[in-house]
């Protein structure tokens, strides 16, 4: 548990405040501080941080604003060309990966309609009407090309695209 | 004389404090940044080099503090306030950079004193040896308390503790530093009426 701290502290942190300690202070309370643990260490701490920054100040030698301004913005303009170029980064190694997987999802769906409609051909009855859909066979095969196609330029146009910004 | 001219630096940087100043809403035009940093940076460039020990150091941290205030870009209801919050940032800065090199604590003070003096900052004082002994929150309170004026509630919002213990951590912190000083005087009957 925590001590009271002495009630004249802050008679005394009046008289450090008003420049008055210690010539022109009250004579009862120099004697009171000499003889108090907690007050000796107010004046003493007090007292000496002010007077080390009365000394130390004239060595202050902060950089001029302006400086510090522009290196400032420099580092601002520098951290917004990283982050953009972070994102573009991400982007294309998105671009990549969604091109890739859709290709392998292509190569797949292709095989396996190739497979099933095999099948349906060898094992199915040839009704008239089943004829007239071998005849689509070829254009299918012209749709999927198609949307490999799309599949393949459309990243690269986002991918330019975005490289460019 | 000494004393009184520098109470009353304490007493203008208490009343700067309370003055009231436009409220911001984004990042700070350049003339604002610029009027605040003149009026701010030499007490902070004081404060770092109290705080860390080594001029250096208290160079790259002014400029880092004044950065992450800047990109903070927060609205302030005054000087005051915004003042604090530029000083939060330093502290913590500095707290972050003494934890790096692993604490300036135990550092000998021979070798805490070459790093100043090779700076050109050869007014070494015994206060600046005292200071390095204690702990950095100890450091902190007692430059803001007692360099800069500030009230125990502000001390509290820098420093990053509850209003109410800034008495007594304060008050250890006299003691500790007073000890150092080696003018701590005998203890008596009358310490804590």
């Amino acid at each position: 548990m925590n001590a009271p701290d002495c009630q004249r502290q802050d008679e005394l942190l009046d008289a450090l405040a008003s420049g008055q300690w210690p010539d022109a202070s009250d004579r009862e309370l120099r004697a009171h501080v000499a003889e108090c643990t907690e007050c000796a260490a107010l004046a003493v701490v007090a007292t000496s941080i002010a007077s080390d920054r009365r000394d130390i100040e004239h060595l202050a030698s902060p950089p001029p604003s302006g400086a510090v301004w522009w290196r400032m913005q420099m580092r601002m303009d520098r951290e917004a060309r990283e982050a953009a170029a972070k994102t573009v980064r991400r982007t294309h190694s998105a671009i990549v990966l969604v091109t890739l997987g859709a290709l392998g999802a292509l190569l797949v769906i292709t095989r396996l309609a190739g497979t099933a409609w095999s099948w349906l051909a060898d094992t199915m009855p040839r009704p008239a009407e089943l004829a007239t859909l071998q005849h689509l066979a070829p254009s299918m095969t012209t749709v999927v090309v198609a949307a490999a196609s799309v599949l393949v330029l459309a990243p690269i146009v986002v991918w330019l695209a975005v490289a460019e910004e | 004389m000494t004393t009184t001219i520098v109470t009353r630096e304490i007493a203008l940087l208490r009343d700067a404090k309370d003055e009231t100043v436009e409220v911001s809403s984004s990042l700070m035009d350049e003339d604002a940044f610029r009027a605040f940093y003149d009026r701010t940076s030499r007490g902070l460039w004081l404060f770092l080099v109290r705080v860390t020990g080594e001029r250096q150091i208290a160079d790259d941290l002014l400029q880092e503090a004044y950065y992450r205030f800047y990109r903070a870009g927060s609205t302030y209801e005054s000087e005051g306030h915004r003042r604090n919050a530029l000083f939060r940032i330093a502290t913590n800065i500095a707290r972050d950079a003494w934890r790096r090199r692993g604490g300036i604590v135990n550092t000998p003070i021979d070798e805490a004193t070459a790093s100043i003096v090779d700076h050109g900052m050869d007014e070494r004082t015994d206060l600046a040896r005292a200071l390095e002994r204690l702990k950095p929150k100890q450091r902190e309170m007692l430059w803001l308390a007692y360099a800069n004026g500030s009230s125990h509630e502000e001390i509290a919002e820098v420093v990053g503790v509850a209003p109410g213990s800034v008495k007594g951590l304060l008050r250890r912190a006299r003691t500790k530093l007073a000890e150092l000083l080696g003018n701590a005087p005998q203890r008596t009957g009358k310490e804590t009426r």
